[in-house]
């Protein structure tokens, strides 16, 4: 017998991933199967939803069957799957350029709708699968390769936690880095059977050629 | 039980050297069995790991802080040949 890490919920045939070294989606990764291993949701009744991004490439190697998305529009796709068959669990991985800029509409709209969704962002804080670009979760400050050189991020950033609450239907909003992963999974599973939209914005140490210094969030 | 890492799988990250309470994981020296530019961490007495020890005894998995860290899956535990060399006896 071995005991690899979710050996039912992994693609063991897809792995290793494209992640870059120590990249927190991995993570991430691991701690949101088990949560949903946790909750005895089982692979056929399990969906997970994504947009384009590093992180919504985390679909593809779960076993279950999932939605790899245009930018941005994860949320709309995972509203249609559960509007065809609610009975289905339906999580989305998102990034935050994903989820806080091109996706921003759909994010807040599917809080305020509040129809039974987990979104799980994983924020690096930049644009890192076209090449660590400033995104409006940059923090004031921080260096990426379309923020001024000196001086670094300007403008202030969105609060996604903060965002998802003062959408109005929200019923579980909660933030961790990916080095708390027994804290990551811990929220998930009081809050998983909660009818109703979950955001759980998970940092994760950014990519080494990007905004250097977010990597102390890992 | 017996720690290993997939050396195909792992990057060479080392967060598992920081998660640890045994301090088993150290940074490695070795290029990887592929021979790419990934260093695997190497295990320093890995029979000290909870897991490894009482797995058995407890009927389920313990700690597993090194595998829920490994971004790459890359953590695993094999069953122990009984009489190899590198077999412990429980600890209390
Ligand atoms: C409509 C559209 N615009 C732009 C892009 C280019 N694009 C691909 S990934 C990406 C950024 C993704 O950033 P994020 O969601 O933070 O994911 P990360 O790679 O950081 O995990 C962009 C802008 C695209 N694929 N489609
Ligand atoms: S399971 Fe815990 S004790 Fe065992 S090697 Fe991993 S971190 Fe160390
Ligand atoms: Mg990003």
């Amino acid at each position: 017998m071995t005991t690899r890490v979710f050996e039912k919920w992994y693609r063991e045939d897809r792995l290793p991933h494209i992640f870059c070294t120590g990249c927190g989606n991995g993570t991430v990764m691991n701690c949101a199967i088990k949560a949903v291993d946790t909750m005895q949701w089982e692979i056929d009744d399990t969906v997970f939803v994504s947009g384009i991004g590093c992180s919504s490439r985390a679909p593809g190697y779960i076993s279950t069957d999932s939605l790899h998305t245009t930018h941005g529009r994860a949320l709309a796709f995972a509203t249609g799957v559960k509007m065809a068959n609610p009975d289905l669990n339906v999580v989305v991985f998102t990034g935050d350029g994903d989820v806080s800029a091109i996706g921003g509409n759909h994010f807040i709209h599917a809080c305020r709708r509040n129809i039974d969704l987990t979104v799980i962002c994983m924020n690096n804080m930049i644009y890192g699968m076209t090449g660590g670009q400033g995104s409006p979760c940059t923090p004031v400050g921080m260096i990426s390769t379309t923020t001024p050189p000196y001086g670094g991020a300007a403008e202030p950033v969105f609060d996604l936690a903060e965002l998802a609450v003062a959408a109005g239907g929200a019923n579980h909003v909660a933030r961790w880095t990916s080095y708390h992963t027994k804290e990551l999974t811990k929220p998930l599973r009081p809050v998983l059977p909660t009818k109703g939209s979950r955001l759980s914005r998970r940092w994760c140490s950014a990519r080494p050629h990007s905004a250097g210094e977010t990597s102390s969030a890992r | 039980m017996k720690l290993k890492i997939d050396e195909r799988r792992c990057k060479g990250c080392n967060l598992c050297t920081t998660v640890c309470p045994y301090n088993i994981f150290q940074e490695g020296r070795k290029l990887n069995e592929r021979g790419g530019i990934m260093i695997p961490p190497i295990l320093d007495r890995p029979e000290r790991c909870t897991n490894c020890r009482l797995r058995k005894l407890y009927g389920r998995q313990l700690c597993g802080a090194c595998q829920m860290i490994c971004p790459d899956q890359a953590i695993y535990w094999v069953e122990e040949d009984p009489y190899s060399e590198e077999s412990v006896v429980i600890e209390f």
